[in-house]
């Protein structure tokens, strides 16, 4: 016999909701079946085209490969480079970002209350999209117009023109800068929200023990602020192994292969050289890495910090 | 509300929810071109065309004329024009082919539609073209996009790559604007001149991405310091020492921009800063574009074009890279009709007046150079017909092609961004070109 709850008023009258797991599972099954549909379909069709060889401009040449894909990604060095550029990328870029974004919501948290709206400003970066944030700073680095080189040499930091996008030592550089521009308003954001929530009392007493104003922030406002970092971080390692347009845009992966990470080499594969088979068990095995990274991030919501 | 009443409201949720998706998946019949085979019976037929030229404010107006004529004189037809810029052309239009959603007709350069044919996503024009068109279209063109004997591409634009000589900056460096390098050697030389004289100065317009479009664009460099890299059943790669060392050298020197695509290049040229390019015609077009003072005697005072400075046989190359076709999908419901379509874009009055000419393209038929004799006749376009056509070799395009050629522009690439040695760079490419070519 379903549990009936009765705390639903329409026009004064009361009515019940049915609230059984039946109803439950009904009402989610439309969002489950689009997502299936978006989401599984897709999922499951590239696992099925990873066991195939199958490239495009061959179809008269379509086989079933078994494991030739996986055995072929254990020789394929340019995997390698670019499992080895996303992990580099990623750490630089969720690191730094970090950092800064905490930097600032502590300086902006410090400031009276008539610069609230400098949040607002702060936050412009992180709702550029990719594409345009690429094309900015392709044009910034750029070795014959940017400002960067047009700074660093009028600093007298360098002699001449440096070609950042073209350069393997300088083009990685150049991308996480990108994206440390981009994506540091997030962490700000985040950490705001974090440091309204730590009750004033709390830094008073400790101030009152005699803390010093790194010792209040040592052992008062970070420990408060241990789930965000925690759980923003996790999210944006997910975006980052997963991030396409402002390197693509920016560098296309080049120069050679000094930029590409992972998800620039999957569209490589695909759609420069059509190999939609190997594509496609290069896919498996990335969202096999993201969703451990995944479980990590719901184990951390999960966690009371 | 009773228990049934809930279910029956689920229901109609969830037959909702089913049927925006299925909507959302499948195409609209509205979209659908109901058409005929027949085009004299054309009534409300809609012709999509996928192309970059709309995607650029040089060609942009002008193309939009041709396709406005082109309604006007076929009514009933209607021209849905998709513009896709031109390095988003190769992966949006496979997006299209694997989702078998494909347009009517499209713009191509000649190495990536015969992907397409090989994906088995075209029509063979054989049997959609004219007589009238076959009989006066540029043969030479034509067989670019021939796939397992099968022809597959409409020339529209004719694009070989000439040497393009900026006369005003070679006389300021102290250079005869009059005679232009004849060789690789007096090539090197004059730019070795320019920088020394002016380092603002480009020596030279070089494409170095890693694309296909790349290694067309440095094939006929290649062939002047030796052999291809790929040639029948060989893969030569290993072979490209010199043209390596040479094409390294070019860019420590700083003679050229190590990375830029060509196009990149052309705002410079119109600025006066490029010495020498090796582009299409319609540079000439895309110039004028980007300078409204740049008028036609002014142009031709400034730039001249020749072949290629020879190599080391004695010889000059070039390839019809920057050529434009168009191509008619398998799947489209109007093949005839979007045949027609190609075919005004590429001879009829219309696209002749409106685009060919201004742009600077070279006619795709021998009917345009006598309907129009005056239009081809200036310098520039003389010296490409004349002196650059004879010299074009057509790299092997093929379902392999694109895989090669990309990966041969990555190694190029490394070349010029590194300092391991040639050789050794030249050995990983080579195994990585025969794994593609085999």
């Amino acid at each position: 016999m379903p549990k009936k709850i009765s705390h639903l008023f329409s026009g004064g009258r009361r009515r019940d909701v049915d609230d059984s797991p039946k109803t439950a599972a009904l009402l989610i099954a439309p969002s489950i079946i689009v997502v299936a549909l978006v989401i599984l379909y897709p999922l499951l069709n590239s696992v099925y085209l990873s066991f195939l060889k199958y490239k495009l401009t061959e179809p008269g040449n379509i086989a079933f490969a078994l494991f030739d894909n996986y055995k072929r990604m254990l020789h394929d060095t340019t995997f390698f480079i670019a499992f080895k550029n996303t992990v580099v990328f990623t750490s630089f870029t969720v690191v730094i970002s970090l950092v800064l974004g905490l930097v600032m919501a502590l300086a902006i948290d410090q400031l009276p209350k008539r610069f609230s709206g400098l949040r607002g400003v702060f936050l412009v970066p992180w709702v550029i999209p990719g594409i345009v944030v690429g094309y900015l700073f392709m044009y910034m680095f750029d070795v014959e117009v940017g400002i960067v080189n047009y700074i660093l040499k009028n600093a007298g930091l360098i002699q001449s023109y440096l070609p950042w996008l073209m350069r393997n030592d300088l083009a990685m550089i150049a991308i996480i800068v990108a994206h440390i521009w981009n994506q540091t308003p997030f962490y700000m954001l985040m950490f705001t929200a974090g440091l309204k929530s730590i009750p004033e009392d709390v830094k008073e007493a400790a101030y009152v023990e005699g803390a010093s104003r790194w010792q209040e922030f040592w052992h008062v406002t970070l420990p408060y602020l241990k789930g965000i970092l925690v759980i923003s971080s996790l999210l944006m390692v997910i975006r980052n192994f997963n991030n396409f347009p402002i390197i693509f845009t920016m560098t296309g992966g080049g120069p050679v292969y000094a930029t590409t990470t992972s998800v620039v080499y999957i569209y490589k594969l695909a759609f420069e050289q059509f190999n939609i088979g190997y594509a496609s068990a290069v896919g498996i095995v990335w969202v096999l890495v993201l969703l451990a990274i995944s479980l990590l991030y719901i184990k951390a919501t999960q966690k009371d910090f | 509300m009773t228990k049934r009443n809930n279910f029956l409201m689920l229901l109609l949720v969830f037959a909702l929810a089913v049927a925006v998706v299925v909507t959302g998946c499948g195409k609209s019949e509205t979209e659908e071109t109901p058409g005929t085979e027949e085009p004299a019976q054309v009534e409300n037929v809609e012709i999509s065309f996928v192309n970059w030229a709309t995607a650029e404010e040089a060609t942009k107006p002008k193309i939009e004329k041709v396709i406005a004529a082109f309604e006007a004189e076929n009514p009933g037809v209607k021209i849905k024009n998709i513009t896709i810029p031109f390095s988003e052309v190769q992966n949006q239009v496979t997006v299209m082919i694997t989702g078998n959603n494909t347009p009517d007709v499209a713009q191509v350069p000649g190495d990536l539609g015969v992907s397409f044919a090989a994906m088995g996503a075209l029509e063979p024009v054989e049997g959609i073209l004219s007589e009238d068109f076959k009989a006066t279209v540029t043969q030479s063109y034509l067989n670019v996009g021939t796939v397992d004997g099968q022809k597959y591409l409409i020339p529209w634009g004719g694009g070989p790559n000439g040497f393009w000589y900026n006369k005003k900056l070679m006389a300021e460096v102290g250079l005869d604007p009059n005679s232009p390098p004849k060789t690789m050697e007096e090539l090197t030389k004059a730019m070795e001149t320019a920088h020394g004289k002016n380092p603002d100065i480009i020596g030279l317009q070089f494409d170095t991405t890693v694309r296909p479009f790349a290694t067309e664009f440095q094939w006929p460099f290649i062939k002047s310091f030796g052999p291809l890299p790929f040639e029948g059943d060989q893969v030569n790669v290993n072979q490209m020492t010199d043209y390596a060392n040479w094409l390294r050298n070019l860019m420590a020197k700083g003679y050229s921009l190590p990375g830029k695509k060509l196009g990149e290049f052309r705002p410079l040229a119109a600025q006066n800063r490029v010495l020498f390019a090796f582009d299409a015609p319609f540079l000439k077009g895309t110039m004028q574009s980007l300078d409204a003072n740049l008028t036609d005697e002014i142009f031709y005072e400034t730039w001249g074009v020749s072949a290629l400075p020879a190599g080391k046989d004695g010889k000059s190359y070039t390839t019809a890279g920057s050529n434009h076709y168009t191509c008619v999908f398998k799947n489209s419901k109007n093949k005839e009709i979007a045949a027609k379509f190609a075919e005004y874009l590429a001879n009829s009055e219309v696209g002749i007046k409106e685009y060919i000419v201004p742009m600077g393209f070279l006619p795709v038929t021998s009917s345009a150079v006598e309907k129009f004799p005056e239009a081809f006749d200036n310098a520039i376009t003389k010296a490409f017909l004349d002196e650059v056509n004879p010299t074009i070799i057509v790299p092997p395009y093929s379902a392999k092609y694109t895989q090669a050629a990309a990966d041969l522009s990555a190694a190029m690439q490394e070349v010029i961004t590194t300092n391991k040695p040639v050789e050794e760079i030249l050995k990983a490419a080579q195994a990585k070109a025969e794994e593609a070519w085999k």
